[in-house]
């Protein structure tokens, strides 16, 4: 909770001044109010001292959080100063998101929520009110627009039918024979890499994320994390150098592998088991219009 | 055998496996987290756990996604850096600035010349006099058809009345006059003796208003209420030959030191931005709440150097019309670097506030008097200076300064704050350090 030796009258009252809130037609003690909660939502799981608070005030957004309160609040000069700041943006942002429309429709109802419409023991409830001025105001907007975005997409796909499908059942892969020491390398390197990845830095395990799980560009993980596609692919490479490093000296420490069987492990585990060579899943069956001399298997090579 | 390269390679279908089976780690990020995080308004600890929950949530890696995606749409932010302008050393000052004393003065008197009707007269005759002379011919327009120069901020935008020929070619002559210094040619002779006659207080027409230029068709509407533009009143080196202005010519003659100030680069301002620039995004693009000079910023960087007053053509122009109201009025505070007088032997720079949009200037003390080059204002209190040999100032109370630590000795030629505790600074051979500890340590980028 914030200290109230960090929230003084001499530290709100610059803060109050710093924010225009008169011009806003905020009160001073509706000001105070949601600097307190901003205070009290950005520290609800600690304990800071002065200076954390003092820092915390410091970079607070206190223009666009007393414009939020003041049109929480449903004062009429500030709303119609939001929307003629805000609106504009909003819907450029919805555009760029879903050119098709959609989004709009989304920004749409969201002034209708950041207004605050629905009523509760007689008062508005304004969306604005979980705006805290830990950013600008405009990003704020423009993230709860793409949550509510994401939303309503993901809740489609659950929601989608599935097109029936009437092509023929997909050719099974025949049996193979399996390498009896590939079950143990897979279960080892699964160990090591898991306690590699999990020892990562949080944003190169991110980027590693979005690259191989995602599979996203190094355009769109740049754009996401704000950094040059160039940066990005250096940045991954030296990942998954990381984790092949860690991974071997796992293998080698701690499962007793020698070289010659770290590189053997690797290669068999690596290798795509999954792949199935269609020539010779055809191959083998009864189909003459096709080729006479399977391919061998190269998977477990 | 696989190399190394071949086995880092080869992890990819591993590693999308693993990932893909990670547990989400927390709860899923709310928006004011995600605005946060994008903007680096986070801890280092709230960006790890941040980034470690989007790292296992697909969630929310879609959601962070379409927000770049949206952020993208809202183009690059309006950057506040603040490009390096050395000043010219050694005899190179001397120089400058013994051109720049001779053509503010020389402008002056030109314009001066204008402001009375009789003047005006006189001057029609020397302009049709330098017609002939130089070989322009034609019709020479009258005195009283020459359109009044405007009172202020004229120097940067275009003239509402196209001149005549004549009077381009006028104006070419004057150029070339104030480039080279001749204080004493029959033109100037002649003026001096203008200047020192009385003056006639109401001669002076006011200025036709100069149209904004077209909006956008997207432009966004204009706030309810608009700030006034800047109009900084600056202070130009008296000219050496003209008489002190009587009382009642004082308006004017300050409007004209204005536009004569402004024509010239070698006016001493190092330096001049305003609180918000690199954080206003949208109202860079808006063109709204800090005026011209959000325009300018959005449109080829924030900071502006030397002459760069005057008034922003586009920042009233909005595409939809927006009722007056008592709406909010937001008033950026504005901070300028003014250099020493050109010296050489004088390096030093001292630093200004204003908090009525240019108005009036207030000079706020800097504990070491470096060559800085650059600054960086987030908030209305916080403010981040950069200049030679490392040199790193930051206010965090809007009025006192201290130096931080350097982050490396290397003249530092811009900087770009967030907040009081994150900025970046770039060094003059093109390296990057960034704090997001308030200056206590820096990071090579």
């Amino acid at each position: 909770m914030a200290s109230p030796t960090a929230l003084t009258g001499a530290r709100m009252t610059a803060l109050f001044e710093r924010s225009n809130s008169a011009v806003c037609g905020l009160s001073r003690q509706k000001f105070e109010a949601a600097v307190h909660a901003s205070v009290n939502q950005a520290f609800k799981d600690r304990d800071p001292d002065q200076d954390q608070i003092s820092r915390y005030l410091d970079a607070l957004h206190v223009e666009d959080l007393a414009l939020a309160a003041a049109c929480a609040e449903g004062l009429g000069p500030a709303w119609e100063h939001f929307l003629a700041t805000h609106r504009a943006g909003l819907l450029r942002a919805a555009d760029a998101i879903d050119p098709g429309g959609g989004a709009r429709e989304l920004a749409d109802s969201l002034f209708a929520d950041l207004f605050g419409l629905a009523e509760r023991d007689g008062a508005r409830q304004s969306l604005l009110r979980y705006f805290h001025g830990r950013s600008r105001l405009s990003t704020w907007l423009r993230a709860v627009l793409a949550q509510r975005y994401v939303d309503r997409l993901r809740a489609s796909r659950r929601t989608e039918t599935i097109a029936d499908d009437d092509s023929p059942a997909a050719p099974v892969a025949p049996e193979k024979a399996v390498d009896p020491r590939r079950e143990r390398y897979v279960e080892l390197v699964g160990l090591a890499l898991t306690a590699a990845v999990a020892a990562l830095a949080p944003r190169d395990r991110l980027r590693l994320t979005c690259y191989h799980a995602d599979g996203r560009t190094l355009a769109a993980i740049g754009r996401m994390l704000k950094e040059h596609e160039a940066t990005v692919s250096r940045h991954l490479t030296r990942t998954r150098r990381e984790i092949r490093e860690t991974v071997e000296a796992r293998l080698a420490q701690d499962f007793g592998l020698d070289r010659a069987a770290i590189v053997e492990c690797f290669q068999s585990v690596t290798e795509d088991a999954g792949t199935i060579d269609l020539r010779e899943v055809l191959a083998a069956a009864p189909d003459p219009a096709l080729g006479k001399n399977p391919v061998p298997d190269r998977s477990s090579t | 055998m696989a190399t190394d390269f071949d086995r880092d390679d080869r992890l990819h279908g591993l590693l999308r496996d693993t990932l893909r089976s990670q547990p989400a780690s927390g709860p899923c990020i709310d928006a004011a987290t995600l605005a946060a995080w994008a903007e680096d308004a986070l801890t280092p600890e709230e960006t790890a756990a941040t980034d470690t929950h989007l790292a296992t949530c697909e969630r929310c890696r879609e959601l962070a996604a379409t927000f770049s995606t949206m952020a993208e749409s809202e183009g690059a932010p309006a950057a506040a850096v603040v490009p390096f302008k050395p000043r010219p050393s050694g005899r190179w000052k001397v120089i400058v600035g013994a051109m720049g004393a001779v053509a503010a003065s020389a402008l002056i008197w030109v314009a001066v010349r204008d402001e009375s009707p009789r003047l005006d007269t006189t001057s029609a005759a020397n302009r049709a006099e330098q017609s002939q002379a130089s070989g322009v011919g034609g019709n020479v327009a009258p005195a009283a058809t020459v359109p009044a120069r405007p009172a202020e901020g004229g120097a940067l935008q275009p003239r509402a009345d196209p001149a005549s020929p004549a009077e381009r070619q006028l104006g070419q002559q004057r150029q070339q006059a104030l480039g080279t210094p001749r204080p004493e040619s029959k033109l100037a002779r002649e003026n001096n003796a203008r200047l020192a006659e009385p003056r006639q207080s109401n001669a002076k027409p006011s200025p036709a208003p100069i149209e904004p230029p077209p909006a956008r068709v997207d432009a966004p509407p204009p706030p309810a209420v608009m700030p006034p533009p800047p109009q900084p009143v600056r202070t130009a080196p008296p000219p050496p030959a003209a008489p002190p202005p009587v009382a009642a010519t004082a308006a004017p003659r300050a409007d004209l030191l204005r536009s004569s100030e402004a024509l010239f680069a070698t006016a001493p301002i190092v330096a001049e931005f305003v609180v918000g620039a690199d954080l206003q995004l949208a109202q860079a693009q808006q063109g709204q709440a800090f005026g011209g000079v959000a325009d300018r910023s959005a449109a080829g960087g924030a900071g502006r150097g030397a002459g760069g007053g005057g008034r922003g053509g586009g920042a009233a122009a909005g595409a939809v019309a927006q009722k007056p109201t008592n709406a909010v009025v937001l008033e950026p505070v504005r901070w300028r670097l003014r250099g020493s007088s050109p010296s050489p032997t004088v390096s030093m720079t001292t630093l200004e506030r204003s908090n009525d949009g240019g108005t009036t200037w207030q000079p706020v003390p800097i504990p070491v008097t470096p060559l800085l080059a650059g600054g960086s204002a987030p908030t209305n209190t916080v403010c981040w200076l950069a200049g030679r040999a490392g040199t790193v100032l930051l206010s965090t109370d809007g009025t006192t300064f201290r130096q931080v630590t350097k982050p490396a000795e290397a003249d530092l030629v811009s900087v770009r704050a967030t907040d009081a505790r994150r900025a970046t600074i770039t060094t003059a051979d093109g390296r990057t350090f960034a704090t997001s500890d308030g200056g206590v340590t820096w990071t090579s980028r």
